[in-house]
Parts: structure tokens; sequence; C-alpha cells
């Protein structure tokens, strides 16, 4: 395989992700009420002076610097005359775009890992196994890099694997969280391959982004742990200082903003740990019981799991810190009390990775040569091609079962709520709106007008400031409003908005 | 009708349709050179285009925060006009004269939100939700009502909490202003209104908006109001 042929096939990898997520970012519906009113209606609120503010934002418990950042785009939108839904989308789609980052990360990573299953023989003066033959680890010339088999495949299912292009749009804290220990992950495993005397800004890199991590998202800190451990066990103690010193820098910087927006160092931390660890609370939010991540796993992918799980586990020599990532993640959360699908997200990328190395490696093995070194048999060959043929489907199958098990969200929120919002938002008569269920829409910045938009009471029928009322199609509030005098004037999935008719 | 049409594009040979696809393709090809040698181009200068796209991206993040940074939190409600003033004297901030409402802050909460909207919605017998509510850590609330051109203010009537709820709640220490009004009238200061439907007389000219300044019961206590209409013409 050249070069040009391997970034040929990365590019459409990476252009049908995108696609895939454009999709899942127009049509997708919405995941998590959270994701609006934790990350977007904060900033929304300090933007317009319009929003509602949810209970982690009175008692102190979430960071400003999601907020922040997605609030300077919000500002900028404004200021150049976009509409609320329009910065919304755009925001979900960035997210989607800035996702992308994984799939570059599983290209770098499997090939790292598949690098190393390559043939060793043992050194009888070292006393180790060697690698027969060294690896290089870029494009040199018309050649790709050593291992762009496992790259190529682990890119593949991460760009196509369906579930996590969905959540990729989704301003989550798991999402950002999720995309810089991956990428820091990939950087980890290229790491290893070096001289203990190169990768001096890598180390600084990779520093920077466990610590990131784990500032967006604080349970993911037990994951940090494996990078540590692989680097240890490399013998790089150098990389690991670098690596400690620089973790200092976004943890320093979320401490800033935090003695900035609640006036303690630390303080959203902190109250962070006391609400989750200390007193448990998170438990009030409903509890599951212990195998509900594996139940649930098993559930998005019944036919699936098994084609992941098993090359992951056959190529453990190189995929062990991927591997051991997802079931440590797996085995820490399903500890706690209360579970959502979202805390478990990230065990996806750490197996996609780790299984697309091993299946990669098979993908494009040749067949061995018969004895005395001629060309392998007819038989020989049609059984490589059968193998490979087995493996192509299989990762197809991965695609299509993640695809048709996409259903039964911890929420579900049609995407026409939102745009029944903005639709409302377009009308010039529009003076408020009433919203059946207000936290299963696109908050406040999908509306993004400077009119009342507030939670359904049928009292509020009669006030006639409201003009319009969102609410699902046959529902208890779609038929109040109709006896009041509103009649349907947006009508998509199930979703109705009624206009006051008089 | 199709199907004539289909039948003249398909009727000539193969050699002549095979000529014909090369002479679109060559066409396209020639068409869209200049295309492709500027993304040839630009791939070759992939470095560059990166870094100058991250740069931008950058720069026009760093003005939004800026921007974000800077903004205050004062909320605004906005309507739209349905109607034209009336020529006599009337409410001139009733909602569908596209009454601007400003206020510092508001009661935010998702299950009661108190909107500023409702300050204006002229409900006569509103519920407990349908009044405005400051933020309980806002401790200068302040309500602005503003209007299109310049009117003539007579009077301001306060709809308080006591009209529907505790006496307590009433508002019992606030001041008004008219805005922009020549010549430049004194403030109205209240110092121990215990009436649930308050009538002030404000009278100016020349003004676009009256302002309404509260001082809480009791620290932390928000302020509660139902309703408020500036008289005039």
């Amino acid at each position: 395989m050249t070069a040009r042929r391997v970034r040929f096939i990365l590019g459409i990898v990476l252009a049908v992700g995108f696609v895939g997520r454009i999709m899942a970012a127009r049509l997708g519906p919405v995941l998590y009420p959270d994701a609006y009113f934790q990350s977007l209606e904060p900033a929304w609120t300090r933007v317009t002076g319009e929003g509602m503010k949810t209970w982690e934002w009175t008692d102190g418990l979430r960071s400003w610097v999601l907020p922040g950042y997605h609030g300077a785009w919000m500002a900028l939108g404004r200021s150049l005359g976009l509409r609320g839904s329009t910065i919304g989308e755009m925001i979900r789609l960035s997210w989607g775009l800035l996702s992308m980052f994984m799939v570059w990360a599983a290209w770098r990573a499997g090939a790292s890992c598949a690098r190393q299953l390559r043939p060793r023989h043992p050194c009888c003066a070292c006393g180790h196994l060697v690698f027969d033959q060294p690896a290089p680890m870029g494009f040199v010339g018309d050649a790709p890099p050593a291992g762009w088999q496992g790259g190529l495949v682990a890119a593949f299912l991460m760009a196509t694997f369906p579930l996590l292009a969905l959540y990729s749009v989704e301003p989550l804290t798991e999402l950002p969280s999720m995309i810089v220990l991956i990428v820091a992950f990939a950087l980890v495993a290229e790491q290893t391959e070096l001289d203990p005397r190169e990768g001096k800004g890598r180390a600084v890199v990779i520093g920077t982004l466990l610590s990131l991590a784990v500032c967006l998202r604080i349970v993911n800190g037990a994951l940090v742990l494996l990078p540590a451990i692989w680097l240890a066990a490399r013998h790089r103690w150098r990389d690991l200082a670098i690596l400690a010193g620089t973790a200092l820098v976004p943890v320093a910087l979320f401490g800033i903003v935090d003695r900035l927006t609640w006036g303690h160092f630390f303080g959203s931390f902190l109250a962070f740990i006391k609400f989750n660890i200390i007193q448990g609370r998170a438990a009030e939010f409903g509890t599951e019981p212990a195998t509900w991540y594996l139940a649930g796993i098993w559930a998005r992918l019944p036919i699936g799991l098994a084609i992941l799980v098993l090359p992951a586990i056959c190529g453990l020599r190189a995929t062990w810190p991927f591997v051991l990532s997802a079931a440590g993640l797996l085995g820490y959360i399903s500890t706690q009390a209360h579970k959502e699908e979202r805390f478990a997200l990230l065990f996806w990328p750490f197996l996609l990775i780790a299984a697309g190395t091993v299946l990669g490696h098979w993908l494009f093995s040749r067949a061995p040569p018969s004895n005395g070194g001629a060309a392998p048999s007819r038989l020989r060959r049609w059984l490589t091609r059968a193998k490979q043929l087995v493996i192509v489907a299989g990762m197809l199958a991965v695609v299509v079962d993640g695809a048709r098990h996409l259903r039964q969200f911890d929420f579900d929120i049609s995407h026409a709520r939102l745009d029944g919002q903005a639709w409302v938002a377009r009308q010039k008569n529009a003076t408020g709106l009433l919203l059946d269920w207000h936290f299963y829409t696109g908050a406040t910045v999908w509306f993004g007008r400077d009119l009342p938009q507030v939670k359904y009471e049928p009292e509020l029928l009669s006030n006639r400031l409201f003009s319009h009322v969102l609410a699902g199609k046959g529902s208890s509030v779609d038929s109040q409003a109709r006896r009041a005098g509103f009649v349907p004037k947006f009508d998509r999935h199930a979703i109705v908005v009624l206009e006051r008719s008089r | 009708m199709l199907l004539p049409r289909f039948a003249t594009w398909y009727s000539p040979s193969w050699a002549i349709r095979l000529r014909r696809l090369t002479l679109v393709i060559s066409a396209v090809a020639q068409r869209t050179a200049p295309v492709v040698s500027v993304v040839g181009r630009v791939w070759a200068r992939r470095r560059t285009v990166a870094f100058a796209l991250a740069g931008v991206l950058v720069i026009a993040w760093s003005t939004g925060f800026f921007l974000f940074v800077r903004r205050q939190a004062v909320a605004v409600v906005a309507f739209p006009t349905l109607e034209a003033h009336p020529a006599g004297e009337h409410n001139l901030v009733a909602y569908r004269l596209g009454t601007t409402v400003r206020v510092s802050s508001f009661f935010r909460d998702p299950f009661s939100q108190h909107n500023p909207g409702y300050l204006v919605d002229g409900r006569t017998n509103p519920t407990l939700v349908e009044k405005w509510a400051s933020d309980p850590g806002d401790r200068h609330p302040w309500v602005e009502l503003l209007w299109s051109g310049k009117r003539q203010v007579r009077s301001v009537v306060i709809r308080h909490a006591g009209t529907v709820e505790s006496a307590d709640f009433t508002a019992q220490e606030y001041s008004l202003w008219c805005l922009q009004a020549r010549p430049v009238p004194p403030p109205v200061v209240v110092t121990d209104n215990h009436a649930p439907v308050a009538v002030h007389a404000l009278a100016c000219s020349g003004a676009r908006g009256v302002r309404v300044r509260f001082v809480p019961n009791r620290p932390g206590q928000i302020v509660r109001i139902f309703e408020i209409e500036v008289w005039g013409r």
C-alpha cells in the first residue's frame, strides 16, 4: 500500500465521519437536557439576560470554563446578528467537528498499537524480545507509517460508530473530556515508541491534555493512572516528571476561574466532590443496579460487542492500556449508585481503538509463503481472502448493529421541539411562548428572542402575552390550547406549535 | 413526454455515446481545472493554511470572550409593536404597543419563572406566577419600561405583591424616574408604602420611559410586582 493510497482512504474515513456528525447535529435527537441547561444556558443568560437557572448554578457546583467557552461564541454570534437557534446549531456542529480529533487519535493510536504487534525475536544479548524490523512512525517517501493497517481500521470504527456520532454533537462535559483524553492516549502510545531522550514537547502536550480532561470531568481522574503506568513501564521517568509539572497549568486555570466566578479557589470542584462523593447525593436522581452499564452496553451492540471484544483481548500485548482503561472505567462507574449512559460513553472509544488495531492487523496481514519461500498456495490465498471477507463483514456488522440499536436513551428529545422554538422566534407577531415541558427543549438559546418563554400552566393560556404554545401532538396541552383558541401552525414529528387565533 | 426524449438521447450507437461522454468529461475537466489547481496549491501549503485558520479561530473566540466578559447581565424583554399608541390618555407600557422592559434581574428558577414580561401583560386577575420577581442575590433591583418616541407621562400605577399574596411582600421603599425627559423632573421617592395598588403622580414631558428602583424590604428578600402601568399620552 502506498502512502498516497493510505492518505486517500484516511481522507474518505474522515469525510464519512464528518458527514455522520453533520447528520447527527441536524437530524439527531437531543440526548440530555443537561447539555443545554449546564453548558449553554448559563452562558446565554450572561449574554442576553434571559434564561433559566438550574440548581447546580445556584449551588455553585459547576465550573464556568465550559460556559465561558460557549459564551464567547454566543456573544460573537449575537454581535453578528445570528439567531439563537443558528448559534445553537453551530455549537452542536462545532462539537461534531472537534470530535473528529478522536478519529485522528484513533488513526495514530491504532497505528502505534499495531506496530507493537509486529513479529519479535528473543535477543540473547539483552534478554528481551526485540522487534524483527524497525518501524517508521510517519509517512516516509511513498511508504505509509508502519501499523497503518490498525490505524485505518481504528479510525474507520471511530468515525462510523453511530452512538459516538450521535453523542459527539452534544455539548456535555463528557464530550470535551473524552476528546482530550483519547488524543492524550494516542500521544502517549507514540511517546512510548520514541527514544527516551526524545519527545519533551509531546510530554508537555500530554500532561496538559490529561489534566484538562480531568478538570473538565473530575470522574475521569482515575483514567489518568493508565498513561502514568504506561510511561512508568517504559521507564520514561523524565516524561512523567514533565507530565506532572504541566498538569498543574489547567488545574491552576480552573482554580482561578472558580475564584473569579464563585469566590473561592476550586469552589465548584470542592462543591462537586462534596455533593457527589462525600454526601452521595447524586443518588437522589435515581439508582441502578451494578450491572446496569454492562446490560446497557450489551443492548447497544448485541452482535457487534463480541466482534470488538474478542480481537481487543487477542491483541492484549499491544492494546492493554486501552482494554484496561475501558474495563477500569466500567468497573469504577458501576460502583456509583446513580448511573447514566453518558458516564460510560468513554468505554466505546477505548474499545474501538483496541479492536480496530487488531482487526486491521489481521485484515491486511498477507498469506504466509509456503515452505521453501515459494508463493502461497491457491488454498492459502483463498483462506486469506475468506478471512479478510469475514473481518470486513464483522466491521460492517458493528456499524449496522450499532445503528440498529440507537434507541431507548436516558432522554430522547426530538429535534423538532428545538425547530418549533426556532420557528416561533421567527414569527413577527410572537409575544411569548409556553412550553409543555421546558427541560425537553433547546433551553432559551433556541428561542433566542427577548420574549417570555416559560413552562406551561393551564392558567397561562388566558394570558394574552403568550401568543404561542409548543406541545406534543395530541397531548393534553395540545387539546387544552386548542380549546382556548389556539390553532396549529407548525407540525413536525409529533410536535405541534399552536398560535393564538383570537 | 419523457419517453421520446429518452429515446432520442439513447438512439445513437455506442461509439457516438462514448464520444459524447468523453467530450463531457473533458469539458468538465477543463472547467474544473482552475479549482483543482487551487485545491492542489492549498493542499501543498496545508500547514500554513491550518495555522492561519487556527489563528482566525483564536482571534474570533478571543473577541467573543471579551464581549462575553464585558456583558452585563440585564434581562430585556422587547415586545413587537402590534398596535399604534392611541391618541388620548392611555397606558403607555401595554405590551401590544411594543414596550421594552429592562430589569436588573429576575427570579429564574425553572419551575417558577417570574419573567419581567408579566409587568406589562395587563392581567387583572393574575396567578402567583404572573409577576416579576427579582433575583434573591440582587441587592439593588430596578425596572425600566421603555416606549418608542417621546411621551407625556402623568402617573404610574404599581400593583404590588399585596394585591394577590401576602401584604408583607409589598415593596415599601422605592423611587420613580422619567427617562430622558426634558426638563428633568425630580424623582418620586416612596419610603413607606403599604398600599397594594399604589398610584404615584409622576409628571414629565418628552419622556422615553420610566425607571423604578427598589430597596428590598429585608436583605435577601426578593421584590415582587404584578403590574406596572404608566399613564400619559
